[in-house]
């Protein structure tokens, strides 16, 4: 190995560049699927939350329930010019009625008082 | 005459700016100019030095090419890291990830006694896509098409590096080498509340430059066009050291007078 006789660099002191974007490659996992992780604040600090695996499943599943009824939206501007089989119109009410009975059934874990 | 002796009721609040490295690593020998091997079964990669096929003294692009003169020696002239890097750069991952830009110029003596004056990138060509007047080696680095680089990758560990070539107007202008690793590697537990630090400010030092450059045999390498030239094969390595620090503003308040 041959040794260069060149002076060192040095950059001197400079603001750190912040990247806060994710590998984009990372696929971001649901929130119920995080909770084997440690959850921390800005400081660091521990966070202790004993229902947080339980709020997370809800609004995961209220994520989902959003997400369905975006594409029932969706169907239902649709139908005026693409008309379906009665089948499918079956099934889409029969999915609406679920959904306005989970609406109805559905209550917050942590307000007993409701 | 004696000197005067402050009481401790003429001290005053000072407020003194200094900067608190809360963080430092150092990587010794690590080679910033390599090609990656690849992957053998084991899934195991492997450095090894760049191999560069320096065009023969003479030879010229032909279907049926002189030899010319073979390459007897190169040395590393020197060595020009672009303004503005090595930089630092912390990712939302919380790594650290070093991006340090540069060009080689080598010193190349041939058989005959003549001498010529490499810029790499900037001469250097695929294999099949020689530039006339701009040619002067090529490499695998960069693509058979002659217009994207090859990125060279190795993980070992928690170290992730890649060696890149950074193309500019129809030629190449720099290499790129980036080296990722933790944040916990600075080993000082490092907190969150630090990382977001507005004051948070790195420094990074490269030294202890060193080369490898191994001449090997005469190689035919194809120009383009079903042309081909003489080259000589040289493997060539850089090696150096590279310290980073992190660190951060403090205001610190001390009792006392001031001298002035």
């Amino acid at each position: 190995m041959d040794s260069f006789t060149c002076p060192d660099i040095n950059t001197g002191w400079k603001p750190v560049i912040r990247e806060d974007v994710q590998d984009v490659e990372q696929k971001e996992p649901l929130l119920s699927e995080a909770t084997d992780t440690i959850h921390t604040d800005n400081y660091g600090t521990k966070k202790n939350c004993p229902n947080i695996s339980e709020i997370l499943r809800l609004l995961d599943e209220t994520e989902r329930m959003i997400i369905s009824v975006k594409r029932l939206l969706a169907d239902a501007e649709g139908m005026h010019y693409l008309p379906c089989s009665a089948k499918t119109r079956a099934r889409r009410k029969l999915r609406r009625r679920i959904l306005r009975s989970m609406r109805a059934s559905w209550r917050c874990p942590s307000c007993p008082s409701r | 005459m004696s000197e005067q002796v402050s009481s401790v009721y003429d001290w005053q609040h000072i407020e003194i700016y200094a900067r608190q490295i809360i963080g430092k690593k150092a990587f010794r020998e690590v080679s910033t100019f390599w090609q990656e091997k690849p992957a053998d079964e084991s899934g195991h990669r492997e450095k090894l030095p760049v191999r560069l096929y320096i065009i023969n003294y003479g030879s010229k692009p032909a279907p049926s090419s002189e030899a010319g003169y073979p390459v007897k020696t190169v040395k590393l002239c020197k060595r020009a890291v672009f303004p503005d890097y090595p930089k630092n750069t912390v990712t939302g991952t919380r790594k650290s990830r070093i991006t340090h830009r540069y060009s080689l110029v080598l010193l190349v003596e041939y058989e005959n006694g003549e001498f010529m004056v490499i810029n790499l990138p900037r001469q250097l060509s695929a294999p099949g896509s020689y530039r006339e007047g701009i040619t002067l080696a090529f490499s695998n680095i960069l693509g058979s098409d002659g217009k994207a680089p090859v990125p060279q990758h190795m993980n070992a560990g928690d170290i992730s590096e890649k060696l890149s070539v950074i193309p500019e107007s129809g030629s190449f202008s720099a290499f790129e080498y980036m080296m990722a690793f933790p944040v916990s590697a600075f080993g000082s537990g490092i907190t969150i509340a630090e990382l977001d630090n507005p004051t948070l400010q790195s420094t990074i030092i490269l030294s202890n430059l060193k080369y490898d450059s191994d001449v090997g045999e005469p190689v035919l390498i194809p120009a383009g066009e079903e042309s081909f030239i003489w080259t000589t094969a040289v493997d060539f390595m850089l090696y150096e050291d590279i310290h980073i620090k992190l660190g951060v503003d403090q205001d610190i308040v001390v009792q006392g007078m001031s001298e002035l």
